[in-house]
């Protein structure tokens, strides 16, 4: 009888720290929201994305697997401000999860581009509650941070200590790079540019770049002959020297304008691992300044 | 900060002022005194508040260069603490309302035989322009446990029918509902394969497939009932469903709508694996039967198997993609007559995106393996469709079909779809 008692207390004992050492499964929307948690979370979390880096998050398909990802998760993520709302509440939904603890981390953001007025899908794919690309300014990726510390604090608060180290690391190392790119990107400040999408209104006004016009002339629906003709006039008149596009955009429109007009077609990362090289929230900033800083030089 | 600072300084040389004025008598010094030690102390406090104000500033400004706005463009508002709280808020009432969207399918054709097209399409068919349905949906949650959805559709006569009603939880008080399952009751259209459940509006082509419609009739399977899906616990997904219906198929289990229904039960296996970042493939087994309410009360049943692949590259989702999906069904329908009607038929149908607001479409329906009372039907049918944006579409189909019994069908179908309002996404 003793000897089962002690095979039995060898067989519980091991297991206990083996099953406080398991990491909170987190699932976010987009690349970047999971680069944000694995900084802060660091081991103590094992993270998936639903969306790719070099997908367009707006239309991202409602799978079934990303249904089983979410059913096995702790924690959800998400950009908010209606970004991912054509495939997010399916996935939610589809789950059967009720103890998921779902984090929509645009509270505490200054959002861009609220409307003032009445909208209508006249105007293309608005976002009644913003601009939700906030993601694409590093001062927004502190508060994101600070807001992914805090869940994961509250639903681990025995892992607090290294949460709060790693969100300090993050947020010193994230402020030494901003620094560096502002200094990189100061002598361009006031450059005219173009963009396809409304995607980089929070980091051009974090860079003071000025964007004088959009390829689309509502968000999300092609642009017209005629929109296009008056855009390639307006660029040619004030000497655009860059159109900027995200790396997921038809190519064609936007290469067919920078030939006629002689501008720079910028292609950019939109997010983490929107190119291979990209593996972290900092290194997605390296790469778009640096682009930034060579095409407009 | 600077305002507290001015108005200390001012504070302070008021009563310096007031106390350097010039005194005559003994009393007057000795309370001199008393009011210069007085000021001394104050002055020393303030010397003490002012450091506490430099200290504050230098503290702030530090916060300030590690998060907020850069030093040459601040465009943009300091970010502010984290709050817990949700999307900026709306009206009450308008939170609370729910979500009303309106699909509407306005139409027009031609046929070689309009009566035959109105028997092999479903739709409410003439030759000339019609209007083909419009779709009411209404959807909200309950409560924490309850999500409801209401789906009223009108006709070109412009009767109302409900096509479906019914509410979906995830989860129960007390637990009732176990992790992974899904609970589902009202009226719905029931589990049976993948296109059973879609409403008109979200037909792949403009009519149905010809032996979902020989199975199930013009409305497909929709019955009052109870469902309960259950995720299986595999590293794909997996999801059997159970649902117990009425049994009010006239196809399948009705003589009319006086007999009374003696219950139904569905069966559903869905299997979904992600073949690669772009490809998936969905497996899906149904099957469905009940007691008919025809003389003798048999067993009427259908069973069915699906097979679809999709093909769609994340880095240009928006601008092409294809789905091959395929189905079989095999039906016995105990009617008013011996032997039961026993058939089945197949489709298999392609859809390739082949720019960013283009589709091309092509279907084989096969009608009668095996063959059914009135022989075979082969359906070949092309669509081709202007995808405005993914609130409406222009679709041009053409369908050519040959049968047994009777001569072939030429038909064109031409419909604009389109959805006003706050309208659900679509399943995968």
């Amino acid at each position: 009888m003793r000897r089962i008692f002690h095979l039995l207390l060898c067989l519980i004992i091991p297991s206990a720290p083996l099953a406080a050492a398991e990491p909170i499964s987190v699932v976010t929307t987009t690349a970047d929201i999971a680069a944000i948690v694995k900084a802060v979370g660091g081991d103590r979390v094992a993270v998936d994305s639903i969306a790719k880096g070099y997908q367009d998050p707006h239309f991202v398909e409602a799978k079934p697997s990303y249904v089983r990802i979410v059913n096995r998760a702790r924690m959800l993520f998400n950009v908010g401000l209606e970004l991912e709302v054509g495939w997010l509440p399916l996935l939610i939904q589809g789950s059967r999860n009720p103890s998921l603890v779902v984090i929509d981390l645009s509270p505490g953001i200054s959002v861009l581009e609220k409307p003032s007025g009445p909208i209508s899908r006249a105007q293309g794919d608005v976002h009644p509650l913003g601009n939700p690309h906030y993601w694409l300014d590093p001062r927004n990726g502190v508060i994101m941070a600070r807001r992914v510390a805090q869940e994961l604090k509250a639903v681990a608060p025995g892992e607090t200590a290294t949460f709060e180290q790693n969100l300090k690391s993050f947020e010193n190392d994230l402020s030494a790079r901003r620094k560096r790119w502002e200094e990189q990107m100061a002598p361009l400040r006031g450059t005219e540019i173009v963009t396809y999408h409304k995607e980089w209104e929070y980091l051009m006004r974090w860079l003071g770049l000025s964007i004088i016009g959009y390829v689309e002339d509502k968000p999300g629906i092609p642009p017209s002959p005629r929109h296009l003709e008056q855009l390639v006039q307006t660029m040619q008149q004030r000497k655009v020297k860059a159109l900027i596009a995200s790396s997921y955009t038809n190519p064609n429109a936007p290469k067919s304008i920078a030939e006629k007009t002689g501008t720079k077609l910028l292609v950019l990362p939109t997010s983490v691992g929107g190119e291979e090289t990209i593996r972290s929230y900092s290194e997605l900033f390296d790469a778009i300044v640096g682009k930034l800083v060579n095409a407009l030089k | 900060m600077n305002l507290i600072r001015k108005g200390i300084f001012y504070y302070a040389i008021c009563c310096v002022w007031l106390l350097s004025v010039p005194q005559v008598s003994h009393a007057q010094l000795s309370e001199m005194e008393s009011l210069k030690a007085l000021v001394r102390d104050i002055g020393e406090r303030l010397q003490e508040a002012l450091k506490r104000i430099d200290q504050l500033e230098k503290e702030k400004a530090a916060n300030r260069d590690s998060v907020a706005a850069a030093p040459v463009v601040p465009t943009q508002a300091e970010p502010q603490p984290v709050q817990a709280t949700g999307p900026a808020p709306k009206g009450i009432l308008n939170s609370f309302n729910p979500a009303i969207s309106v699909n509407g399918l306005f139409g027009g054709g031609y046929s070689s035989r309009p009566r035959t097209t109105r028997r092999l399409t479903g739709l409410d068919f003439q030759n000339g322009f019609n209007f083909q349905e419009a779709e009411f949906q209404f959807t909200a949650d309950v409560d924490p446990y309850w999500k409801a959805n209401f789906i009223l559709a009108v006709n070109r006569a412009g009767n109302a029918e409900l096509e479906e009603g019914y509410v979906t939880s995830e989860q129960l008080p007390y637990d009732l509902l176990p992790r992974d399952t899904s609970l589902k009751l009202g009226k719905f259209f029931a589990g049976f394969g993948k296109h059973n459940l879609l409403h008109a509006h979200q037909f792949p082509f403009i009519d149905p497939p010809l032996v979902n419609q020989a199975a199930f009739g013009d409305e497909g399977l929709k019955e009052p009932g109870v469902g309960l899906s259950y995720l299986l616990p595999t590293s794909w997904f997996s999801e059997i469903t159970f649902q117990g219906l009425a049994g009010e198929n006239d196809r399948l289990f009705r003589a009319s709508e006086d007999a009374k229904p003696r219950g139904a039960y569905l069966g559903h296996w869905k299997n979904f694996f992600d073949v690669s970042e772009s490809t998936t493939l969905e497996i899906g087994n149904s099957y469905v039967g009940g007691r008919s309410s025809y003389a003798g009360h048999r067993l009427s049943q259908a069973v069915g198997v699906d097979l679809t692949i999709k093909w769609r590259p994340l880095r240009r989702s928006t601008e092409t993609g294809l789905i091959w999906q395929n189905a079989y069904i095999f039906f016995q329908q105990e009617q008013n007559r011996d032997p039961a009607s026993r058939g089945g038929g197949l489709y298999s149908s392609l859809q390739y995106q082949f720019a960013h607001r283009w589709w091309l479409q092509g279907r084989y329906d096969l009608l009668g393996v095996p063959k059914l009372d009135d022989g075979r039907k082969h359906r070949w049918t092309t669509l081709v469709a202007l995808v405005p944006s993914e609130f409406s579409a222009v679709r041009l189909q053409h369908s050519y079909t040959v049968q047994d019994r009777g001569g072939p069908v030429n038909q064109v179908l031409l419909q604009l779809n389109f959805t006003i309002g706050s309208h659900p996404a679509h399943q995968y």
